[in-house]
């Protein structure tokens, strides 16, 4: 497994080299601070800059140049990492071995996404306003769309209750009323801004060696102006002073419970390997108590299960329910967790929950798309470690460990999406 | 076992039939950590009328689908929680004419396997845990009630097909499902896990002979007699409604415009049809194709609009879908396109490279274990080898897209199926 390193000041790579894949993958990473200032614009930024280029000018000669890379892929990536807004590009091509020729698609690619980040289509001085105007609706309606499964809805808008006062509350996506507000000339300032003041992350999993990465990805970015950087950081709140209960109501015919809770602890302190553990015994596999319980022994849902969001220190629970067993499940969903307060996790649902979870690690090592996660995740919050370590340390958790982590858990939030007339 | 190589794709398999009936096959993957396992049975929600032993049968709908769900139970147990003693991920599902059972683990693949024979091998439900699992899937049926793009192609289908079961949705109603006991289920089992109707694929750094020993020691070996199958009197490709709507809780209206082809039985020219079926609907609408680009261009579609080619034994269509404030504006354009493509030529350029570009994205299809296992399945039970697919493509001509699609767009084989936003009161 290669190293992070640095490849220009405040750029870093890493680059796996593997040849098990017919596929190749890149993403390119702008780490911003999380705000609702600029979530917005960083949002629609990558959409506007894949509108054109100034070879390609159009989305079909762009689609026609992918089509000749062996029907490349190449996306816009816009992720929320705890109070850390990423923004950026995301490629997948065919190995060079499965070409016709042999003709070298990572150079091609590298060059694409070269052109894409420094060679926008423009007009004077700024971005085109037409790209601008139609990436704006086109933003709109992706945010307006979170209502349309409402299993995420719910979970969204617990969220959205629970962090009310916390940068976290700021949508991915950002929201309608500041999209809505952008300007191309404001765009544009914007986009200059964040090229010289944002820490960047480049993934590259793939055949070639390390050093023809670093040397391609250097050709790639050397048009990359660079400034003093801003700081992205996470704000950790660790434990929740009481619970609030809320409720919304929609013309559905399943209701959705969603609960949120502090954990006390994110994925950089050395406690975090038991709070996973617990996750996985409580709610995070088929075999976890909530599955279990409220599924298997109750009959209440289809689905219960519970999340970690490793970088704020938050747990999730999320359920569909019928409107009427709001209070059966929702209580049962917390003697549950009593229940992992106090010790009672059996050797055989710990040692099922750590089997689980190193054995999802391990898979993830054999999924590019898994692996770019975890290495932006590692590098945003400041970690070194490899999936091989987080391995080690999961091994090490004692039953005691796992106990402890449910208890320094506290409930913050419930929210409950029900029917009209419920 | 024979083995069956592919050196263009740099893939092979080995392949062994056993005297039960069932096919396996092993698709080596050195290096990998990870090792899946899956078998897919050739039975899906369609299949609810047959005769068996000359005697006619009416299974209520979703019964294939709650048969999946109770496979998971064991002679000493529940199947979830040996494959969790194990490590591994198990999983199913059950589409309109398949049934899978399949798991991923990276260490103990011995013993997971044997948990997977287990379950597929005899059923072991008793009418209690069939009653308990019903408010389950009950729960289940009511989250796809609740989601716009079930129903969306949902309604496509029971407004396409007069007749034929895909028009009826996978997991059945909450009515339907009331009447299903342990005793259907177990008919079910009988009539369609027959050895000879299911096959099984690994793929992972495992020993090939070795899988084809345990399945063989494992799985019973008599042979059912084969159920034969009814979809229905036969239809004509023109849809008697062209429209349907519904409205629900989402934020734009979502379409779904799906124009009715003729499919083949079976065989290589099954597969031929789906690449035609797709390159034609690139060609037309894909996203370096004109079409695309104005329509996007005017906002009348964003870059979740996808086009491509679908067929359930004897339904088939291909089908334009993604989120529109004029839905009817995007019907009216993909026929005017259509109409001005067939009159002034297909570009044979356009056409070279979009099979480059598809048979590329085909190749990089080989990483995804699940995909390979689903497709060799599929093709499997259409009688046609999934390694045959860079051949099709390659004796695929210009010409063979250009029927089709003057073949199929027309109004009169067109459903627009639309999603609309609840009045806001």
């Amino acid at each position: 497994m290669s190293q992070r390193m640095e490849v220009l000041p405040g750029v870093y790579l890493r680059a796996v080299q593997t040849d098990k894949f017919k596929t190749g993958c890149l993403s390119v990473n702008f780490l911003r601070p999380l705000c609702r200032e600029e979530g917005a614009m960083n949002a629609l930024l990558p959409s506007v800059l894949l509108r054109g280029t100034r070879r390609h000018p159009d989305m079909m000669s762009i689609s026609v140049l992918l089509d000749e890379l062996y029907g490349a892929g190449v996306g816009t990536l816009i992720r929320k990492k705890g109070e850390v807004q990423t923004w950026g590009f995301y490629a997948d091509f065919i190995e060079d071995a499965y070409t016709l020729d042999g003709e070298n698609v990572f150079a091609a690619i590298c060059d694409f996404l070269r052109e894409l980040l420094f060679e926008p289509v423009t007009e004077d001085g700024c971005f085109s306003r037409d790209f601008v105007e139609s990436e704006k609706v086109n933003l709109c309606n992706s945010i307006a769309a979170e209502i349309n499964d409402k299993r995420s809805y719910a979970v969204i808008r617990m969220l959205r209750t629970m962090c009310r006062d916390e940068q976290y509350a700021v949508s991915r996506l950002g929201d309608r009323a500041s999209v809505e507000a952008i300007t191309a000339e404001d765009l544009y300032a914007h986009y200059r801004r964040v090229l010289a003041a944002s820490q960047v992350e480049v993934l590259y999993m793939g055949w070639k060696p390390q050093e023809e990465v670093a040397r391609q990805i250097g050709m790639m970015l050397r048009g990359l102006p660079r400034a003093a950087l801003d700081a992205a950081g996470t704000k950790i709140v660790r434990s929740a002073s009481t619970a609030q209960e809320t409720a919304e109501r929609m013309d559905v015919t399943q209701g959705k419970l969603s609960l949120g809770f502090r954990t006390g602890c994110t994925c950089a302190d050395p406690e975090y390997p038991a709070l996973q553990l617990l996750n996985a015994v409580y709610g995070g596999s088929v075999t976890s108590k909530l599955f279990q319980n409220v599924r298997e022994r109750l009959s209440l849902c289809y689905y219960a299960s519970s999340s970690l969001e490793k970088h704020k220190g938050l747990m999730v629970v999320s359920s569909g329910i019928e409107f009427a067993n709001y209070a059966v499940a929702k209580s049962e969903i917390l003697r549950q967790l009593e229940d992992c307060r106090e010790g009672k996790i059996t050797s055989e649902e710990l040692e099922q929950a750590r089997t689980y979870l190193i054995s999802a690690l391990k898979t993830a090592m054999d999924r590019p798309g898994s692996m770019d996660d975890f290495y932006l995740g590692q590098a945003i919050a400041g970690l070194d470690g490899t999936m091989q370590d987080q391995i080690e340390a999961l091994r090490r958790v004692t039953p005691e460990d796992v106990a402890a982590a449910a208890r320094r858990i506290s409930l913050d939030t419930v929210y409950f999406l029900k029917g009209v007339n419920a | 076992m024979r083995i069956v190589e592919a050196p263009r794709l740099g893939e092979c398999y080995w392949e062994e039939k056993l005297e039960n009936g069932l096919t396996i096959r092993v698709v080596p993957k050195p290096g990998f950590a990870r090792k899946y396992a899956f078998i897919a049975v050739d039975y899906g929600s369609i299949d609810t009328s047959f005769t068996l032993n000359g005697a006619r049968v009416r299974t209520p709908d979703g019964v294939a689908h709650y048969l999946e769900h109770k496979m998971f139970d064991l002679k000493d147990g529940d199947a979830t929680e040996r494959f969790a003693a194990g490590g591994a991920s198990p999983n199913a599902f059950t589409s309109y004419d398949m049934t899978a059972y399949y798991f991923s683990c990276t260490d103990r693949f011995e013993e997971n396997f044997h948990t997977l024979l287990d379950m597929i091998a005899e059923p072991w439900f008793t009418e209690a845990s069939v009653n308990k699992e019903r408010d389950i899937i009950g729960q289940e049926i009511r989250m796809y009630e609740d989601s716009p793009d079930s129903k969306l192609y949902e309604n496509l289908f029971s407004a396409m097909f007069r007749h034929h079961p895909v028009r009826v949705p996978i997991a059945g109603t909450v009515e339907s499902i009331a009447e299903i006991t342990a005793e259907t289920l177990n008919d079910c089992f009988r009539t369609f896990y027959a050895p000879s109707n299911m096959m099984l694929c690994v793929v992972g750094d495992v020993e090939p002979e070795q899988i084809a020993a345990w399945t063989e020691a494992r799985l019973r070996r008599e042979c059912a007699p084969r159920p034969v199958r009814d979809y229905g009197p036969k239809e004509t490709l023109d849809c008697e409604r062209h429209e349907i709507r519904e409205a629900m809780e989402v934020s734009m209206p979502m379409f779904a415009i799906g124009f009715r082809c003729a499919v083949p039985e079976g065989g290589r020219e099954s597969m031929k049809r789906e690449i035609v079926g797709d390159l034609a609907c690139e060609l037309l609408a894909g996203e370096s194709s004109a079409l695309y680009q104005s329509l996007y261009e005017k906002n009348l579609i964003d870059s979740d609009f996808s086009a491509g080619f679908e067929c359930v034994k004897g339904a088939g269509l291909i089908s334009f879908s993604g989120d529109s404030q004029s839905p009817e504006l995007v019907r009216q354009a993909i026929l005017a396109e259509c109409g001005r493509m067939l009159e002034q030529g297909l570009d044979e350029a356009a056409f070279r490279r979009l099979k480059k570009s598809a048979m590329g994205r085909r190749i990089r299809d080989l990483d995804s274990f699940e995909s390979i296992c689903v497709r060799m399945c599929t093709n499997f039970f259409d009688g046609v080898d999934y390694y045959d697919f860079p051949s099709v493509y390659e004796e695929i001509s210009l010409e063979d897209v250009r029927a089709f699609l003057e073949e199929t767009v027309r109004e009169e084989r067109l459903v627009l199926s639309i999603i609309e936003p609840k009045e806001q009161n």
